[in-house]
């Protein structure tokens, strides 16, 4: 299921980038007005499962938790081993006493609820009766898994999380005597502590307590206990087995009425406390705390390093789990010892790892940083992985993490590197995870890529790839070389004055394909192949009429110079630009487009929203520029015509540390020399260098299936894409850094076959009162195969409770390989008493049928609390928040944003709980956008407009599975919030 | 290898004096200039269009260590390095003109004329860009221009013309 806001923000960059729609930004002198009215969906707290959430990495997470809010999920489960478990994570802001009640809607079934540890992802407490129901209650703090199994049979369930406050103190639960069946009081912090009381004696001897320590520190322990009594207390490491407790130390005075002591742990480990008889019985009261030492880095890393248990008992500590004794933890290879996490802004974000031992190993852009942190001595390397995935799924819970991962290993990853003197320059091409791509294709030889630029040199690592090119200059003066049209490409120059070329066209040529695996030199992004040189740059630039007729030349139609290629090429590269539009030009790339050539251009470089041509025409595959961190390179420009990124470099930096220039490495004759030095390479930067990376990969993808259309290279390439910057499509890197690996194996298993369906939600979740009225939600549809699917039908196949769901057809714009892009369901609760109901949607088409489930709850509101909800206008063009309100969620839900400049926005509302800046991030409360959070549409604003009635609805933006999305940013500036909320008071 | 009409050795200083790059220059062209070096008296030593050096300004190089150094930055894009031109800083001094980072083909940087102030110099550069509507290159320019003068021990300023 994809997560509600990615939808969102997706939706809007995708909406965002048809050229119709202005900008929000356009400047106009003129203002208008947008209101409307917010809707709280009554029955917040519900959603339904994500699958695959079967392991820990990808259990759901329902987010944070606070004493009095609850979560309802609706899920299903099977015990055929096809679907495991259901794990969900929730995390307890507070010590709270957590209520779980299990539904299972097949009474047949057995149904059960485990607890596992956020340290050791062991399970150490279950509800595990033989009936499809259960229910019981865990005192939780911090991260903890909900694992709902099925024992036996198939069943859809709901499954309640209410959160209520703690006994205070806490109260031991009998019974608490074995090893494995301590009582489970949840994580114990730096700063943290608490109470709770028992008693012992009758044949009761012990009582047994886990808290779990994501952080090193001491733990004290004080415990007192009824006069003349004498009862002592052990200290366990359990981490790696419950049954098999290590001893850490023991506490065992004389005294007749308390006993106290101090251990030190290593961070990610689960303790065991046991109070127990040395004679005596009665009551006892112990105090735990985990009291808010400082420590220095060094003296974290030693203790999270240090042996947990004595070396005798080392064997035990590192022996695997008995079987089903632990929740899995992510079978994707991951690098043991690293994470990848997502900070939010804020000093909470900047030192929410300081007590873990783990240690900022690589920052990148918004938050995103590379951590490292040490594993303890003597595990095995079962238990080196499944430790590295508690520490990094623990810090999920922890202050100012927005989210943390596995640092995933992609296979084949970077097998197959080419033996060329200066690749391990060309930092370029795993920035794209070309290497992993060339374990599939290198290059066909049949497959020809013409470079219109500056012509052709015979450098000798490039000239085996060449084949015959043309000189599509028509005046001698930009020439350069005595004549007009001629079929000789070679590059004489591109500069007004008597200085060196710059050998663009050969530098741009050599990133396409380089002679590879030559051991000179550079490597190419194809292996094989030919390159067509159409020279259209020369002296002081090119003319669009040049550029025209060599687009026309390239994709062999007929053109000015009266000649055409051998055979047409199957990919051009524009690495050229300027501001003016060109019908002329447009003319020939919609025509050499329709011969089936794919164009790919560079973006520009003006570091400017100003559409640089031929880039910006329609038709063209248009690339801007990141650097080696994936940022936009300072230059690149931005624009909604922009499709994808690719490495560009930046010549300013050396963030690799190779000791040269973050460039882009290729082929660059030296005439600063003489004779000029044809095997002479440069670190080039720009646009221009990052076009012919895509153009590359388009010759891959037509390489291993040369039955593409430039339509299915161009959809492959957009969806394949790393998505960079917001979610979803923007206009600083389209849809993303082209993905070489991701573009050839899609290429290679499709394109040329039949249609296939695919969905963009299998399950959908509609809620509201009864008297609510209609509720939709918008379930895209794709083709994920060839040709052109046509989905024939989509309707209701069962529902429960009478007729209240249908369905209806979106249609597509033309020219896409789908006739229809979404499928609408809505729900009508009308008559319909309080409960659940559930009902499928079956969606058929030539390329395969689907089910969506449905889910509709309908209900009064659960209670809740108010909360300020923040309303935002947002520049559709640039996705920066413009204006700002706010209102309470139990008030007055009105909002008015009055005076706004002329331009198109979106609305957007949501609550900012966690006080980042952000509203709609994972685990708010509240969010929404109009009208709907599934399908934002952008409102415009010119002159006088009055655009009234703008409602829209709120909900709970829930965790997603594995992919914590970006929010929408507040306005920083509290004064000029206040200012807004005066002008939407007029 | 560069050829000289003339070579000069001596102390060298990698002195900078960085000027806008602008268009509006104080003034433009106005014929011979007093006290301007005769054009036999100014060698270009290189006119290009990519430098590993992305400041705008002019700079001074008066003696081969900081010559070296110089070209060691001006070819740090460049592989393999390509050896300096041969000056002579007993006689000479070589000035180099950049406009910093422009984003396209099409720009380029030519010394105008140089005359004598005092015991310096100033140097008159224009800066030539595209033609309007033109299509360029969309790659990253640092164009700049190096010239062989005379020596001389005092400043050297940089005035931009159009």
């Amino acid at each position: 299921m994809n997560h509600p806001l990615r939808s969102l923000a997706c939706t809007l960059l995708a909406v965002s980038a048809l050229p119709a729609c202005g900008g929000g930004s356009g400047g106009g002198s003129t203002t208008g007005t947008i209101s409307g009215t917010l809707a709280v969906l009554q029955v917040e707290e519900t959603t339904v499962e994500a699958e695959p959430n079967d392991n820990a990495s990808t259990s759901h997470r329902l987010g944070s938790l606070r004493i009095g809010d609850s979560r309802r999920v609706f899920g299903s489960i099977t015990d055929d081993g096809s679907d495991d478990f259901d794990g969900f994570q929730v995390n307890l802001t507070e010590r709270a006493s957590v209520d779980v009640t299990l539904t299972g809607v097949n009474g047949a079934a057995d149904l059960d609820v485990y607890l596992v540890d956020p340290i050791s992802l062991q399970f150490i407490d279950g509800l595990t009766s033989l009936a499809a129901s259960e229910s019981g209650t865990f005192t939780l703090k911090g991260p903890a898994y909900l694992v709902v199994d099925a024992a036996s049979g198939t069943s859809d369930y709901d499954l309640l999380v209410e959160v209520n406050a703690p006994a205070t103190p806490l109260a031991e639960v009998e019974p608490n005597d074995a090893n494995s069946g301590a009582q489970y009081l949840g994580e114990l912090t730096a700063g943290d502590g608490l109470t709770v009381d028992g008693s012992l004696g009758g044949g009761d001897v012990t009582d047994r307590f886990w808290v779990a320590y994501p952080e090193a520190g001491n733990l004290n322990l004080d415990l007192t206990f009824d006069l003349g009594q004498d009862f002592d207390i052990r200290v366990f490491d359990v981490t790696s087995d419950i049954a098999t407790p290590a001893l850490l130390q023991s506490f065992t005075s004389t005294s007749t009425s308390m006993e106290t002591g101090s251990v030190a742990i290593p961070a990610m480990t689960l303790v065991q406390v046991e109070v127990y008889i040395a004679t005596g019985s009665g009551n006892w009261s112990l105090d735990l705390t985990h009291p808010s030492t400082f420590w220095a880095a060094g003296e974290i890393a030693e203790l999270s390093a240090r042996p947990r248990a004595s070396a005798a008992l080392e064997s035990a500590r590192i022996k695997n789990a008995p079987e089903h004794s632990r929740f899995t933890d992510d079978p994707a290879p991951s690098v043991v010892g690293e994470m990848v996490v997502r900070l939010e802004p804020g000093p909470s974000g900047a030192a929410a790892h300081d007590r873990r031992g783990v240690r900022l190993q690589h920052a990148g852009a918004q938050g995103l940083q590379q951590m490292r942190f040490d594993l303890p001595a003597g595990l095995s390397p079962e238990e080196q992985r499944r430790y590295s995935t508690a520490v990094t799924l623990a810090m999920n819970g922890g202050p100012g993490v927005a989210y943390a991962e596995p640092n995933y290993l992609y296979q084949p990853s970077f097998d197959t590197r080419p033996n060329d003197q200066f690749y391990n320059l060309q930092w370029h091409y795993e920035a794209i995870n070309l290497p992993a791509a060339w374990d599939i294709e290198t290059g066909s030889g049949s497959v020809i890529v013409a470079v219109l630029d500056t012509g052709s040199t015979p450098a000798p690592d490039l000239d085996g790839r060449e084949i015959s090119g043309f000189d599509m200059i028509a005046s001698p003066t930009i020439a350069g070389d005595g004549n007009g049209y001629d079929s000789d490409p070679f590059d004489v120059g591109d500069s007004n004055g008597p200085q060196p070329s710059s050998y663009h066209g050969s530098h741009v040529a050599g990133t396409i394909g380089a002679e590879t695996n030559n051991s000179q030199g550079v490597a190419g992004v194809t292996w094989a192949g030919g390159i067509m040189h159409v020279r259209v740059l020369g002296i002081g630039g090119g003319t669009n009429f040049d550029i025209a007729n060599g687009i026309l030349y390239a994709a062999r139609l007929t053109n000015a110079s009266g000649s055409l290629p051998a055979a047409r090429a199957h990919v051009m590269n524009l690495s050229l630009g300027g501001p003016g539009y060109s019908q002329t030009m447009q003319d020939a790339v919609t025509a050499a487009r329709g011969a089936g050539t794919v164009i790919v251009a560079a973006a520009g470089n003006e570091n400017s929203s100003t559409p640089s041509y031929p880039a910006a025409y329609s038709g063209v595959i248009s690339v801007s520029a990141v650097g080696y961190e994936w940022t936009r390179a300072p230059y690149s420009n931005f624009h909604p015509s922009v499709d994808l990124a690719a490495p560009g470099g930046n010549v300013g930096v050396d963030l690799n540390g190779d000791g040269y220039a973050d460039g882009v490495l290729s082929t660059k004759p030296d005439d600063q020399v003489n004779p000029i030095n044809y095997g002479s390479y440069s670190f080039y930067q720009g646009t221009s260098m990052a076009a012919p990376h895509v153009a590359g990969v388009a010759a891959l993808m037509l390489s291993v299936n040369p039955g593409l259309s430039v339509a299915d290279v161009e959809s492959i390439l957009a969806s394949t894409a790393t998505d960079l910057g917001q979610a979803g499509r923007d206009n600083l890197y389209g849809e993303g850094l082209v993905n070489a690996h991701a573009a050839v194996l899609a290429a290679s298993g499709g394109g040329g076959g039949a249609p296939e369906l695919a969905i963009g939600d299998t399950t959908v979740l509609l809620s509201g009162a009864a008297s609510a009225g209609t509720q939709c939600r918008r379930v895209s549809i794709s083709n994920n195969g060839g040709g052109s699917l046509n989905v024939t039908s989509a309707m209701p196949s069962t529902q429960s409770g009478g007729p209240w769901l249908s369905a209806s057809l979106v249609p597509a714009l033309s020219g896409t390989s789908t006739d229809t892009t979404a499928v609408d369901i809505c729900a009508d609760p009308t008559g319909l008493a309080d409960g659940t109901y559930r009902g499928d949607v079956a969606i058929m088409s030539n390329g395969g049928n689907v089910t969506v489930q449905v889910v509709l709850s309908v209900g009064a509101a659960t209670g809740g609390s108010d909360y300020t909800v923040f309303i935002v206008a947002v520049d559709s063009e640039t996705i920066e928040t413009l204006a700002q309100v706010t209102v309470q969620s139990q008030g007055a839900l009105d909002y008015t944003f009055a005076n706004l400049p002329a331009g198109s926005y979106f609305i957007v509302a949501g609550t900012d709980e966690d006080n980042d800046g952000f509203i709609c991030d994972p685990g708010e409360p509240l969010c929404g956008a109009y009208p709907s959070l599934e399908l934002p549409t952008e409102l415009t604003v010119t002159g006088g407009t009055n655009l009234g009635s703008r409602d829209f609805p709120l909900q709970e933006v829930f965790g997603g599975a594995s992919h914590g999305p970006q929010g929408v940013r507040l306005l920083s500036g509290p004064e000029w919030s206040k200012d807004q909320r005066g002008e939407s008071a007029q | 290898m560069m050829h000289w009409g003339w070579m000069v050795g001596a102390a060298l200083l990698l002195g900078l004096v960085f000027a806008a790059c602008r268009r509006d220059a104080a003034h433009g062209p106005e014929g011979p200039r007093d006290g301007a070096l005769a054009p036999e008296l100014v060698q270009r030593v290189l006119q290009g269009t990519v430098s590993g050096v992305e400041a705008d300004g002019v700079f001074v190089c008066r003696d081969d260590e900081g010559w070296q150094r110089f070209w060691s930055e001006h070819t740090r894009l460049q592989l393999p390095t390509p050896a300096a031109p041969e000056v002579d800083f007993g006689e000479s001094c070589v000035i180099a003109v950049f406009c910093g980072d422009r984003p396209s083909g099409g720009y380029a940087v030519e010394i105008d004329t140089i005359e004598r102030v005092g015991e310096g110099l100033r140097v008159y550069a224009r800066e030539t860009r595209p033609e309007e509507g033109s299509a360029q290159v969309t790659m990253m320019t640092m164009p700049f221009e190096l010239v062989a003068v005379p020596r001389f021990a005092g400043p050297v300023e940089l005035e931009w013309i159009d």
